[in-house]
């Protein structure tokens, strides 16, 4: 049975990963860009290290190579960055930008070096898919992991994080593995308690949502344990309280992840106090950006406290949204089986109708609540920054997932009750529940930053609920292959809100011309590639009237609604424009 | 309760049926994207029969893929229909598709031609008021007077320079001209006019309006002053034919396009129509308004 559990794992996690390696055509969104730079420049302190070990380790040499985006932790990075030398295709360009010095020397170079960049990323979500399964194969049922795996896969906005050299995803990996090792501990022995508390450290490497793990793990041990804990009184001792065997993991967390986290992140190694001060600092008065929502553009708390809730149910296809439901509904009877049947016996059917195939694990679904109710909690706080879309609640998704996958299962069950032994039936079901969010997943990929499911109108959400539409930069990709087709020899363009850093990487994977210059300058620019954000409306005017108030030349249109307009000044091109058929626009 | 866990189970059995509908919902929607040739097709038709002070206004605002079909030809850069607005021209082209469909000819307007195309609808409409609009604010920003009004002293705005009036040299944001500008629920066209600070005054006085019956004037936020907490009320006064017609405030939480109907002297030839604009502390307070004299 494990043997199987296992072999199906690996299956589902070798899928998502040709997945999610065959639709890498997407645009660099601005953090990203960032990343590939710190990635580059991380890269060299470790051939100081193969070539001056001694020197690697100096203060100066860490400063100096770690010098670039302090304000996050530097595992992700030098991952990237490691990757980006083993399997970047680096080759002479005339707009290299390469950071320090000359060209590095490529080692295997077998991909673009943005695929490079991104390859960790991909081999841990893959990882991530392997692990959901997993966890949900072992303590729930093998239907329920799979549905949640496939939940999972399935998440258009997730998959679209999973390809970037970013640290959504990856935390969304790690808290999953801190998680999954936790309650391992609790069952496997203190090998795995260990192995929490270096997954934690992994995790706090990672991204700075792994903080909010431990106070997780607590809230669920306390409630796991809550019947355990007594306050005696009488004896010779007096009052006192007791309680519960404390888990391992805590204390290995305790005493293992600072040292993970210290050994992994080189700004701590001269001055960690300060670097620790500056980095919270940093992110308790991270600075607001817009959130447009519902017509209400927010840029200040009080921030809607629903706004997590209620994007998760309109950017996660229809179908694991209602499994999801079906799930919660299914594991609250369960949890709740006892009292209900305390209060009434005529309600036993109805309980036994949601009813579990065969009990599951003690305490699952308290894990699974805490683990995915956190990570939205945070972001439903009124003064906690919400810019990013969804990204910043992805670690409680696994967890939605899996309640997810308990409602597949529950479906399939009731089917095979109502219509026995026609197993046919229970694959129809399946392939109704996940061939549209497949097809969503895979439609627009390089746009899933800007899906809505198609219960509140797909992509038209955007424009008839004003909802915000494309995130940070990465639109411009769309339009490369007109810049690349009709923009006369040196032209300008001014990219908006694609970052300088993403632009090079475009010149260095050979997607944009070498000729074209790329200047934020609306006014003296040949095109103007305007990302349609509500904040930014004033700008495309002035550029519009700039340019002597022409329509869009072209622009990056999904379903009819437009991410991204570009505007042409008049002898820009170098023939006659021809208005060209935007790439990735599905037509009948 | 057996009827219950039947039920139940029904639902359950049928849950797989999201999934179908979720699909049909993405094919319906798919399927209603019209395709460039359509576009393409429509642009001609309204290229066809398009006028000079005619608009074109794409239904719904978003449905802009095939607006590069449409050039030379005045867009509505409005989000949300105005009707009110798209009142004051001769005649209303509506490009109708997807969740733009079916449309309605509001009251007031009288179609003149409709053309129903595969995923395209094409509506011309004529306000009933078409021809009515005898002055408007913005085309006629060139003939008003701008002054500063200081306690002690006034300063005459000379510089015009791209429909904006300078009160000295060219300056970023202290001046009063025409502008698209973000404002309450999407791009509009509308005359900027940043107050001063310590409640002295800008005015911008029309001295010659040809006669009307009605002047309507629209006022409200950009978005920029709605996000911002900073400033104080501006305060907003219309004086038509050296009367004060009309004092209003214009509070830091209201985020509305406003609208003030202000009967005129139809006795005169001409209107002298004077606007009054001044505000405690400036910061942010981006004030916008536009109008019309109506016949």
């Amino acid at each position: 049975m494990k043997r199987q559990n296992l072999l199906i794992a690996i299956g589902l996690a070798t899928i998502y990963f040709i997945l999610l390696a065959s639709t890498l055509d997407m645009g660099f969104p601005r953090d990203e860009s960032f990343y590939f730079l710190a990635g580059e420049q991380y890269s060299h302190w470790f051939d100081e290290l193969v070539h001056n070990p001694a020197k690697a380790f100096t203060k100066k040499s860490v400063n100096k190579h770690f010098a670039f985006n302090p304000e996050h932790v530097a595992l992700p990075k030098i991952m990237f960055g490691l990757s980006w030398r083993l399997f970047g295709k680096i080759s002479k360009h005339p707009r290299p930008g390469w950071y320090n010095g000359p060209l590095p020397k490529p080692i295997l170079g077998w991909f673009r070096e943005s695929t490079a960049m991104r390859l960790p990323v991909l081999v841990l979500n893959a990882f991530l898919i392997f692990m959901v399964f997993l966890f949900g194969a072992t303590y729930l049922s093998r239907r329920a992991g799979l549905g949640a795996a496939l939940v999972m896969m399935l998440m258009p906005r997730f998959f679209w994080h999973a390809h970037l050299a970013c640290f959504d995803a990856p935390v969304t990996v790690m808290w999953f593995a801190t998680a999954y090792a936790f309650f391992k501990s609790e069952r496997d022995g203190w090998k795995w308690a260990v192995l929490t508390g270096i997954v934690w450290g992994l995790a706090l490497s990672t991204k700075l949502n792994a903080y909010f793990i431990p106070a997780t793990l607590v809230l669920y041990w306390l409630t796991e344990k809550a019947s355990e804990f007594h306050i005696r009184a009488g004896d010779k001792k007096g009052t006192w309280l007791s309680i519960p065997r404390i888990p391992m993991a805590f204390f290995f967390m305790l005493l293992l992840a600072p040292v993970v986290y210290f050994a992994l992140w080189p700004k701590l190694w001269f001055d960690p106090m300060k670097q620790l001060k500056w980095y919270f600092n940093r992110h308790m008065h991270h600075e607001y950006y817009w959130a447009y929502y519902f017509g209400t553009l927010y840029v200040k708390p009080p921030f809607p406290v629903a706004f997590p809730f209620v994007m998760s149910a309109m950017t996660i296809p229809a179908p694991s949204i209602v499994l999801f439901v079906v799930g919660a509904l299914a594991a609250t009877r369960d949890a709740m089986a006892r009292w209900w049947f305390g209060l009434s016996r005529r309600m036993q059917p109805l309980i036994d109708s949601f009813r579990a195939p065969r009990p599951y694990e003690p305490g699952v679904y308290a894990f699974l609540f805490w683990n995915m109710l956190i990570p939205f909690a945070i972001i439903a706080m009124p003064k906690v920054p919400i810019f990013g879309g969804t990204k910043h609640w992805f670690p409680g998704l696994p967890f939605l997932a899996l309640f997810a996958g308990i409602g597949f299962e529950r479906v399939l069950g009731a089917i095979e009750s109502v219509f026995p032994g026609r197993r046919m039936l229970l694959i129809l079901a399946g392939l109704m529940l996940f061939t549209s969010p497949f097809v969503d997943t895979l439609r627009h990929h390089a746009d899933n930053s800007a899906y809505y499911n198609n219960f509140v109108g797909g992509y038209w959400a955007m424009g008839d609920l004003k909802m915000e539409r494309e995130f940070w930069g990465n639109s411009s990709y769309g339009v490369l292959p007109y810049l690349d087709k009709y923009a006369k020899a040196g032209a300008v363009v001014d990219f908006h809100d694609t970052t300088w850093n993403a632009v090079q990487m475009y010149y260095r994977d050979h997607l944009l011309r070498p000729d074209i210059r790329a200047q934020w300058d609306y006014d003296t620019a040949d095109f103007f590639l305007f990302h349609i954000h509500k904040e930014f409306l004033d700008l495309e005017a002035k550029a519009r009237h700039s340019f002597g108030d022409p329509p869009p030349a072209t622009g990056v249109y999904v379903d009819g609604v437009a991410l991204l307009h570009l505007y042409q000044r008049k002898g820009a091109t170098k023939r006659t424009k021809r208005v060209m058929k935007t790439k990735r626009v599905i037509r009948k | 309760m057996k009827a219950m866990k039947r039920i139940i189970l029904v639902v359950l059995v049928l849950v797989p049926l999201v999934g179908l509908i979720d699909a049909g919902l993405e094919i319906h929607r798919v399927m209603r994207v019209p395709s460039l040739n359509e576009w393409k097709a429509a642009a001609d038709t309204v290229r066809q029969g398009y006028k000079k002070g005619d608009i074109v206004h794409f239904r719904p605002y978003w449905a802009d893929e095939g607006e590069r079909y449409f050039t030379g030809m005045d867009i509505d850069v409005l989000q949300e229909l105005d009707w009110n607005e798209l009142s004051t021209y001769h005649r209303v082209w509506i490009v109708a598709t997807m969740s733009g469909l079916p449309f309605h000819v509001p009251p007031g307007f009288k179609p003149l031609m409709v053309k129903k195309q595969r995923r395209i609808e094409v509506y011309l409409l004529q306000p009933e008021r078409a021809g009515h609009v005898v002055f408007d604010l913005i085309k006629g920003l060139h003939s008003a007077r701008v002054t500063r009004i200081y306690p002690h002293r006034t300063q005459q705005c000379t510089l015009f320079k791209d429909h904006h009036w300078y009160c000295g040299s060219v300056h970023p944001w202290q001046f009063v001209g025409e502008l698209v500008r973000d404002v309450v629920d999407g791009p509009r066209r509308v005359i900027w006019a940043h107050p001063l600070n310590h409640g002295n005054k800008i005015e911008v006085l029309y001295p010659n309006v040809p006669a009307g019956r009605q002047l309507e004037v629209d006022y409200g936020w950009s978005q920029r002053a709605v996000e911002s907490d900073h400033g104080q009320a501006v305060h907003f006064q219309v004086y038509t034919d050296r009367k004060l017609a009309i004092s209003t405030v214009l509070r830091k939480k209201n985020h509305k396009w406003n609208r003030l109907l202000i009967k005129l002297n139809t006795k005169v030839k001409q209107h002298r129509l004077r606007f009054v604009i001044w505000t405690r502390n400036y910061q942010d307070r981006q004030f916008c308004f536009k109008g019309w004299v109506f016949r």
